[in-house]
C-alpha cells in the first residue's frame, strides 16, 4: 500500500503536531496541578537574606502630605490596614529583619560600642561657630528654625519649651540614639547652644503669612519664635541642632498600606516587623507619639537609583516630655478616646480612678512625667492607635525585646550621656529609669512565646540552643524540653518525623543514623535531601506557651550544618488587630 | 495545511507559555523581591488625597480652624434662644494676620443674623488686638415674663430687632490681666409678636422701653484676672473680671442707664483634675441715668443657660445675682460629665441682692470639649417649673 508523497508529508506534520500538542497539554497539566514541579521551593540557596535592595529606580516618587487630623481620627475609631495578621512579612527565614532602607541591625547583632552610641547616627557635632543663616521657621506650636552653617551644612532647631529647661532637647538627643542603636534611621540631633546673635536673615527667607502667601523675613519673626522658647539666664538658648537628612524630603509615610508610587515598597506598612516591633521600643522610651507626620521619606541615590528611605523624627515628646510641656498624665496609658474606660469612668461621678492617675515623678530638671515603677510594657499604648503596633504578635515583640536587651547599661549611659542633663540626678535617674524599664519589658515580652533562641546543629548531630528568656534570668528554666527531628523537603515543603527526644538541657543529639540519612539524600534534585526541620518545645514549665514549639530547618552546606529557617510561631491562630496589639480571632 | 494550522499554533502558544511560567519562577531570594518590586513598577500609581483629607489639610495648612479662609458653614451666634441655627460664611485673612469675615445664619425658630467683621493682627507680641464689626440680627420671638424676684409663670414673646456697628480693643498687658474697651451705636425695634396669646399685650405694653426703639451709643470697659487655661475650656484657675456699660439713648434719654456685670469663677482641680469643682458667681446691676429707665430688653435676665432649670429669660429686672456649683468629673480627654446646683433671683432694688430666697434647679449632663474649648453641652435640668433639655456650645455662665 502506497500513499501519494504530498499525503505522507502530510500525514506526517499532522501527526508531529498532534504529537507536540499533546505533550504541551500533558506538560502543562503536570505544571498547572503538580505541586512539586511548580511550587516554589522554600528555602532559596540565598536563605537566609540579610538585606534587602531596592531594585527600582524611584525617581518618580513625589512628596505626599499627611493630614494629621485625619490620621488621628482614623486611628481612633478605625482600623485601617490589613485585617488579618499574620507573620510580619518583611522577616527574613530565620525570623529576622534584614538590612533595608528602612532599618539597620545595629547594637545586639554587631558590637556597638559606647562611644557609637554617644556619637549617634552621624559624626555631625552640629553647626560650626560663627554666624547661622536662618531659611525658615517653624509653622508649627513648637518653635524652631533652619539654619544653615559657614560650612553650608543645614540644620532644624528646636528648643525647649518655657518653663521645663531640658526637657524637649534631652529627650531628642537620648532617644535619637537609642533608635539609631536599635537600628532605625533617624537624623542626627545635637544639644547646643544658641544666640541670637548667631542667627542672620537669609537673602531669601521668608515666611507663610497668615493668608498662605510669603514674605520676606525680619528679625521680629526670630524674636517671635524665641519668645515661645525656655531662655538660659545668660539670654542664651538651649537647642537641638537637628541635622537635615540628605536627599529630597517626600514627607512622611503611613503605618498602614504602601506608597503607591514607590516601586520598592512592596510589604505593607502594617506587616513590618520593625514597625510592629516599635510598639516594644516606643513603650520603653515612651514615644507616644509615633505616627505619620512624625516620620520623614527621603529620596536618595544608593547604587545608582534612586531610592526610598524611611525615617523616624522627632523625638522631643518622649520620655517625659510632650514637645511643648509636661507629657500629659494619660499619655502612654490610655489612648485618647477609649471606649471601655470611658465607660466605666462615665457612671461612676469620678471614682473611677485610672491607675495612671497618682503615678508619682520625680522633679529632677529635664525629665518631665517619666518613670519604671509604673510602667507596664503590655499595657503601654500611644497616644493615637498605631496600624502596625495593634498587629503586632509574640513573635514580633520577642524580636524588639531581643533587640533591646542588646542595649546594655553602658549603652543607655552613652546616650543619656549626650542629653548633657546638668544636674547629674537627672542624668542618673534616667538611666536608672530606662534599665528598669528594659527589664519589665524583657520579663514581658521574652517570655510570652517560647524563647529559644540561637540554635545550632553540630557535624557530629549535636543540636544547641539557648532559652534567652532562662539566660536573662526573666523566668526560670523549664524542667526539660522535647526536640522532635524530621526530614524536610524543600520542594513540597513535606516533613517525615525521623525521631524525637526529651532532654533537660538545651542541648540534644540528634537520634542515630538521622542525619546519616538526610545527609545520604542530598542526590535528589532541588536540593530536597539537604535539609532537616527540628521542633523544640519546653515541657513542664509554668509558662504555657512555652509548650508551643518552634520550628527550626538546618541545610547541609559544605561547612555543615547551616541555620536556614525560624518560626517562633508555626502554629499561630489567625489574628485580628487588637486594642493595643494583635489578638486571637473569635 | 490549512487545517493543521490551528493545532501547531496551539501547541506554540502552550509551549511559550510554559516557558514564560517556568521563567517566572526565581532562582533566589533576592531574585523573588526583585520581581515583587518590578512587578510594582510596571503598576505604579500616584497617590491622590481623598477629597477630605484635601479639606483638613487646607486648614492644617492655614493654621487650624481658627483662621479664617474661604467659604465655611456657620452655627449659632444670634440671640440665645434661636435653637439650632446653621449658616453660611466667609472669611480671608490678610497678609498681616488681620481678618475679614462675612457670616449669614437662619435659625428653626426664624432667627436672622447677618454680620460683617474685621479683626485686625495681632500688635505688640500678642498683646493688643482690635476687632469692629456690623451686625444685624432678628428674633421674632423671645421669650417674655413678667419683671420681679417672683413672677407668675406667664409667658409671651416679643420681636426684637437690633442692629449694630461697634468696635473693640483688647488688651492683654500682663499674662494674667485682661483688659479691653468698645464703643458702638446699637438700635434697637421691639414689637408684640402678634401671632401670640393677645393678653400678653397687656404685659408688653406695660414694660419699660416698650416702643421706644431707641438708638444708644453703646460704650464699656472691662478688667479681668484670668488664671485660667483657656477661655472655652479649663480644668482649674480663676476668673475675676468686672464690665463697666454706659448705653447712651441719643434719641430718647429717658432710656439712658449704666449697667456693672461682675463674675467670679473658681475652678478646683482634684486629682489632677479628675474631679473638678467649679464655682461661679456673677452679679449685674443697672443704674437709669437721670432718671431714666432700663428697657426691660436691656435688663439682667435668668434662665435658660445659667438658671438652667428655667426657660430662657425667665426671670428679668433692673439688678440680678446668680451662683452655680458644679461638680465634674473625666470620663475621657474630650468628654467630662458634671452634676450641678444653680441658684439666682432678678430684684428690682439693689438693695434686694442679696442670697435670699433664690431659685434653684439642678442637673447634670456631659460636654464634649477640645483642651481649649468646649465644643456642646447636653445637659437636664430640673427645676420646680420641671424639666429641661439643653444644648450648648460654650461653657457655664453667662
Amino acid at each position: 500500500m502506497t500513499m501519494p508523497t504530498s499525503q505522507c508529508v502530510r500525514s506526517f506534520i499532522a501527526l508531529t503536531g498532534s504529537l507536540v500538542v499533546a505533550l504541551a497539554v500533558v506538560s502543562y497539566s503536570t505544571y498547572a496541578s503538580g505541586p512539586d514541579s511548580r511550587k516554589a521551593p522554600k528555602f532559596y540557596d540565598d536563605d537566609p537574606l540579610m538585606r534587602v535592595v531596592d531594585t527600582q529606580d524611584a525617581a518618580k516618587v513625589q512628596p505626599r502630605q499627611i493630614s494629621l487630623m485625619l490620621d488621628a481620627a482614623i486611628n481612633l475609631f478605625g482600623r485601617p490596614g490589613l485585617q488579618d495578621v499574620g507573620r510580619a512579612e518583611n522577616v527574613n527565614t530565620i525570623d529576622e529583619v534584614p538590612d533595608s532602607n528602612w532599618f539597620t541591625n545595629r547594637a545586639g547583632t554587631r558590637p556597638f560600642t559606647p562611644d557609637e552610641m554617644y556619637r549617634g547616627p552621624s559624626d555631625d557635632a552640629g553647626p560650626a561657630p560663627g554666624q547661622w543663616t536662618v531659611s525658615r521657621k517653624s509653622n508649627g506650636v513648637s518653635p524652631g528654625f533652619t539654619i544653615t552653617d559657614e560650612r553650608n551644612r543645614r540644620y532644624f532647631i528646636k528648643f525647649d519649651p518655657p518653663g521645663f529647661p531640658e526637657l524637649g532637647t534631652g529627650a531628642e538627643a537620648v532617644v535619637t540614639r537609642l533608635f539609631h542603636a536599635l537600628g532605625y534611621h533617624v537624623p542626627q540631633a545635637t544639644v547646643g547652644i544658641l544666640r541670637r546673635d548667631n542667627l542672620v536673615i537669609g537673602r531669601d527667607a521668608t515666611v507663610r503669612m497668615p493668608n498662605g502667601g510669603y514674605r520676606k523675613m525680619r528679625m521680629s519673626d526670630i524674636d517671635e519664635q524665641l519668645r515661645r522658647a525656655e531662655r538660659s539666664e545668660d539670654g542664651s538658648y538651649r537647642v537641638i541642632f537637628a541635622e537635615a537628612l540628605p536627599g529630597k524630603s517626600l514627607e512622611g509615610f503611613k503605618y498602614e498600606g504602601t506608597r503607591p508610587d514607590d516601586p520598592n515598597d512592596v510589604v505593607a506598612h502594617e506587616n513590618r516587623r520593625e514597625l510592629r516591633g516599635l510598639r516594644v521600643f516606643s513603650a520603653w522610651v515612651n514615644h507616644t507619639d509615633a505616627k505619620a507626620i512624625n516620620t520623614l521619606d527621603t529620596l536618595i541615590t544608593e547604587n545608582g537609583r534612586a531610592v526610598v528611605r524611611h525615617h523616624l523624627i522627632d523625638f522631643n515628646a518622649t520620655l517625659g516630655s510632650a514637645g511643648i510641656g509636661l507629657r500629659e498624665r494619660r499619655d502612654g496609658y490610655e489612648y485618647l478616646a477609649e471606649t471601655t474606660p470611658t465607660y466605666k469612668a462615665m457612671p461612676a461621678f469620678g471614682f473611677y480612678l485610672r491607675p495612671w492617675l497618682n503615678i508619682h515623678y520625680p522633679t529632677y530638671r529635664g525629665i518631665g512625667r517619666f518613670e519604671s515603677k509604673r510602667f507596664v510594657p503590655e499595657e503601654w499604648r500611644p497616644r493615637v492607635p498605631n496600624p502596625a503596633y495593634v498587629r503586632s504578635r509574640a513573635d514580633d515583640t520577642f524580636w524588639a525585646a531581643r533587640k533591646l536587651m542588646g542595649i546594655s547599661d553602658d549603652l543607655i549611659r552613652a546616650a543619656v550621656k549626650a542629653g548633657h542633663y546638668t544636674d547629674p540626678r537627672s542624668e542618673d535617674f534616667l538611666v536608672g529609669a530606662l534599665i528598669e524599664r528594659r527589664e519589665k519589658i524583657g520579663r514581658a515580652w521574652l517570655t510570652a512565646v517560647n524563647p529559644i533562641v540561637d540554635p545550632s546543629l553540630s557535624e557530629d548531630g549535636a543540636l544547641t540552643f539557648r532559652n534567652i528568656a532562662v539566660d536573662l534570668q526573666f523566668a526560670p528554666a523549664p524542667p526539660g524540653y522535647q526536640v522532635t527531628w524530621f526530614r524536610f523537603d524543600n520542594m513540597t515543603g513535606e516533613s517525615t518525623a525521623i525521631g524525637e527526644s526529651k532532654i533537660s538541657e538545651t542541648r540534644a543529639t540528634a537520634p542515630p543514623d538521622a542525619l546519616a540519612r538526610v545527609r545520604a539524600d542530598t542526590t535528589l534534585p532541588g536540593g530536597r535531601g539537604q535539609f532537616v526541620r527540628v521542633d523544640i518545645a519546653a515541657t513542664g514549665g509554668s509558662i504555657a506557651s512555652w509548650a508551643s514549639p518552634v520550628r527550626v530547618y538546618f541545610r547541609r552546606t559544605q561547612d555543615g550544618w547551616k541555620l536556614v529557617g525560624f518560626d517562633r510561631m508555626p502554629d499561630a491562630p489567625a489574628m485580628r488587630p487588637g486594642l493595643v496589639g494583635a489578638e486571637q480571632t473569635r | 495545511m490549512i487545517r493543521l494550522l490551528p493545532r501547531f499554533l496551539t501547541a506554540i502558544l502552550f509551549l511559550a507559555h510554559l516557558q514564560t511560567a517556568f521563567a517566572q519562577e526565581p532562582g533566589s531570594r533576592a531574585e523573588e523581591q526583585a520581581r515583587q518590586q518590578e512587578a510594582k513598577a510596571r503598576n505604579l500609581k500616584t497617590y491622590v488625597s481623598p477629597w477630605i483629607e484635601q479639606r483638613l489639610l487646607a486648614v492644617e495648612n492655614a493654621g487650624g480652624f481658627g483662621v479664617a479662609r474661604g467659604v465655611v458653614v456657620k452655627f449659632g451666634d444670634i440671640k440665645r434662644g434661636s435653637g439650632f441655627a446653621p449658616g453660611i460664611g466667609y472669611g480671608y485673612t490678610t497678609s498681616g494676620g488681620g481678618a475679614l469675615a462675612a457670616k449669614g445664619v437662619y435659625s428653626i425658630k426664624n432667627y436672622k443674623l447677618v454680620q460683617v467683621s474685621a479683626q485686625s493682627p495681632h500688635f505688640s507680641a500678642d498683646r493688643l488686638l482690635f476687632r469692629t464689626r456690623a451686625r444685624w440680627q432678628d428674633a421674632p420671638r423671645v421669650p417674655l415674663y413678667p419683671l420681679g424676684p417672683d413672677p407668675p409663670a406667664f409667658r409671651t414673646d416679643y420681636a426684637e430687632t437690633k442692629t449694630e456697628v461697634s468696635g473693640e480693643a483688647l488688651l492683654k498687658p500682663v499674662r494674667y490681666v485682661r483688659l479691653d474697651g468698645g464703643l458702638g451705636v446699637e438700635w434697637f425695634n421691639t414689637g408684640f409678636s402678634h401671632d401670640e396669646n393677645p393678653v400678653g399685650l397687656t404685659l408688653f405694653d406695660t414694660l419699660p422701653g416698650t416702643g421706644a426703639d431707641p438708638r444708644y451709643i453703646h460704650s464699656r470697659v472691662s478688667g479681668a484676672f484670668d488664671l485660667r487655661d483657656s477661655e472655652g475650656y479649663t480644668r482649674r484657675g480663676t476668673l475675676l473680671s468686672a464690665t463697666y456699660h454706659n448705653y447712651h439713648a441719643d434719641s430718647n434719654g429717658t432710656h439712658s442707664f449704666d449697667r456693672v456685670d461682675g463674675a467670679a469663677e473658681q475652678y478646683i482641680p482634684i486629682l489632677h483634675g479628675n474631679w473638678v469643682i467649679f464655682l461661679g458667681l456673677w452679679a449685674s446691676t443697672t443704674m437709669g441715668k437721670d432718671g431714666g429707665q432700663v428697657p426691660f430688653f436691656l435688663m439682667p435676665d435668668l434662665g435658660g443657660h445659667d438658671l438652667r432649670g428655667f426657660s430662657d429669660y425667665r426671670f428679668r429686672d433692673r439688678h440680678s445675682i446668680n451662683w452655680t456649683a458644679e461638680y465634674r468629673w473625666y470620663a475621657q480627654e474630650f468628654i467630662d460629665l458634671a452634676i450641678f446646683y444653680d441658684a439666682g433671683k432678678t430684684v428690682p432694688t439693689r438693695g434686694a441682692l442679696d442670697f435670699k430666697d433664690l431659685h434653684s434647679s439642678i442637673g447634670g449632663g456631659v460636654r464634649l470639649h477640645t483642651s481649649i474649648s468646649t465644643l456642646v453641652r447636653v445637659e437636664l435640668a430640673h427645676s420646680r417649673e420641671g424639666l429641661r433639655f439643653l444644648i450648648g456650645f460654650s461653657p457655664v455662665g453667662p
